[in-house]
């Protein structure tokens, strides 16, 4: 019979507590959101407008400008990542690939804000405040993080593997392509939707160089605004319906990112089993 | 191993005792909310106060204009700050005072040959109906619109003066702060936008690359506000649930005398000259 241990009491207390907080955090968002739902600017949630001191809250321009700038970003950063990590994982030297990792290591830990400056003087002089923009500054910032995740995923196929489709007479590529990446396939998926979750999140880095305004992602030169960004310009200055609709953009942004992991979980898991 | 996890339930033990302790020193807080451009006058005369009296507490939260009328009409605040007149329906049971004048000026890049715009030139510019310089006298290149934010006192002064609809403006891009206004301006030399006067003559007379275009015929500087002679003025209010009370009226007081005309014009605001309290409308 074990004796009563109240640290491992409160350590199970914090592990209730985080398991209930994001239903929590969601609930919350519904809530405030709730009354927006059933008052009268509900059925402006459809328009293509966003005009909150004009009471037109339509969601999809941030929608779409939130789904364009995050999934160009990610189709960018892709084969840039999955490029580094091969070429780190199977052609490298060690000095190469230790240099290598140290500097994704760095660039995948610089915070949003310097990103964002970057692109303020670097992108914005050529590609002006837009879609365009934002998307690079984005695939900047998941870029590192997408490689160093991959080059972890084809890390753990067992060097056997490798060594016996050799054997077989596989060539170089041949085993690369056909057995690394194939067993690799679920870590990179996973990562992939990891990248794309923190995409859709983001605000301050896409804020200071989409233009911010709410307008359909037509062409990569027009300025975009998403959902991110509309709290982080609105929110401290938002009254009544306005405050309650954003609640809803919020709640939206929670969602969708909720949907890409889970999305990736799943692809992740067809890909295991292949 | 055991007592690293005792340490990890007493981190949030003692975060709830704290949340739940009863807060003595809330008697003497007096709370100001609302505008974020009245806000840092409050912050600078309550360190003056705070100094003086070191049991008085004021504390200034932001928020916009709106919160600080609905805040001082629920009396969640001892008192508000707005950046904006109030709607009759707004201003009922406040007591708004005026304490200083602020004018929203209209920016554009150091190096831009534009030095002065009509009405008519300004709303066709935010129509999207005018779109490039060489319209205007200026360097041929398409015009970078600069407006704000919804929600904020400038957008609704600026719209208010031009007699623009929020959904009619044309923007290339849309910005939050005035700072954001002024950075971006300063690195993009077909941009236009407009910010608070005090906050583009700053930003000018430190180096940073924006011009202040003529308006009216007159150029927007803190002493065409104070004449009175530049269109786009405003005033900033301080608001009181009813009469201003002791702290509020010591507040009114700094304000008025030379200490306060000084912080005004070190934030390149414009002190007014005699004050009074504004009848609600």
């Amino acid at each position: 019979m074990r004796e009563f241990a109240p640290g491992w009491a409160a350590a199970a207390l914090l592990g209730v507590a985080a398991a209930l907080l994001a239903p929590g955090l969601l609930l919350f968002l519904l809530f405030e959101g709730f009354a927006f739902l059933t008052g009268p600017s509900a059925a402006t949630l459809l328009a293509r407008e966003w005009h909150p001191i004009e009471g037109v809250f339509g969601l999809l321009p941030l929608v779409a400008g939130t789904l364009a700038t995050s999934l160009l970003a990610l189709l960018l950063a892709f084969p840039i990542s999955l490029g580094t990590a091969l070429h780190a994982r199977f052609f490298a030297g060690k000095r190469v690939r230790d240099l290598l990792e140290a500097v994704l290591g760095v660039l995948g830990g610089m915070p949003s804000v310097v990103l964002g400056l970057f692109g303020t003087f670097w992108i914005l002089p050529h590609l002006g405040p837009s879609l365009g923009s934002g998307v690079v500054v984005l695939a900047l910032m998941i870029t590192p993080t997408l490689a160093l995740l991959s080059l972890g995923a084809l890390r753990q196929v067992p060097e056997e593997l490798l060594i016996d489709g050799a054997r077989l007479g596989l060539r170089r590529e041949q085993v690369i392509l056909r057995l690394a990446l194939v067993r690799a396939r679920p870590g990179i998926l996973a990562a992939a939707a990891l990248a794309l979750s923190r995409a859709l999140g983001e605000a301050l880095a896409v804020e200071m160089v989409c233009g911010n305004v709410p307008n359909l992602p037509t062409g990569l030169t027009v300025p975009v605004r998403t959902l991110t960004t509309t709290l982080v310009q609105e929110f401290e200055y938002a009254r009544e319906t306005h405050a309650q609709g954003l609640h809803l953009v919020a709640l939206t942004v929670v969602l969708l990112a909720t949907l890409a992991c889970g999305l990736g979980q799943k692809l992740a898991r067809r890909g295991g089993t292949a | 191993m055991k007592k690293s996890v005792l340490l990890l339930g007493a981190l949030p033990a003692a975060a709830a005792i704290y949340f739940f302790l009863p807060r003595t020193e809330a008697a003497s807080r007096y709370l100001i909310t609302g505008s974020s451009t009245v806000a840092p006058i409050l912050q600078q005369v309550a360190a003056v106060l705070e100094e003086r009296d070191p049991g008085l507490r004021i504390e200034v939260e932001t928020g916009g204009s709106g919160r600080g009328i609905k805040d001082a009409q629920g009396k969640l605040s001892d008192a508000g700050m707005s950046s904006r007149e109030l709607s009759a329906d707004e201003a009922r049971g406040i007591h708004p005072v005026p304490i200083a004048h602020d004018g929203i000026a209209l920016i554009v890049h150091a190096s831009n040959p534009v030095t002065e715009l009509t009405t008519e030139q300004v709303t066709g510019i935010y129509l999207g109906t005018i779109t490039d310089w060489s319209d205007l006298g200026g360097a041929p290149g398409k015009i970078t619109v600069i407006n704000k934010a919804e929600g904020r006192s400038t957008l609704e002064g600026f719209l208010a003066h031009f007699k623009l609809k929020a959904s009619d403006v044309e923007a290339d891009v849309i910005v939050g702060d005035n700072a954001q206004g002024v950075r971006l301006v300063a690195g993009d030399q077909r941009a236009i936008g407009y910010v608070s006067i005090g906050e583009a003559q700053r930003s000018a007379e430190t180096g940073t690359p924006i011009k202040l275009v003529r308006y009216g015929g007159v150029q927007p500087s803190i002493a065409t506000v104070a004449d009175g002679s530049y269109p786009i003025r405003r005033t900033l209010f301080l608001l009181f649930p009813a009469e201003p009370d002791a702290i509020g009226q010591r507040i009114l007081d700094l304000l008025a005398a030379d200490e306060g005309r000084g912080i005004l014009e070190g934030l390149n605001f414009v002190p007014l000259g005699t004050r009074k309290a504004a009848a609600p409308q």
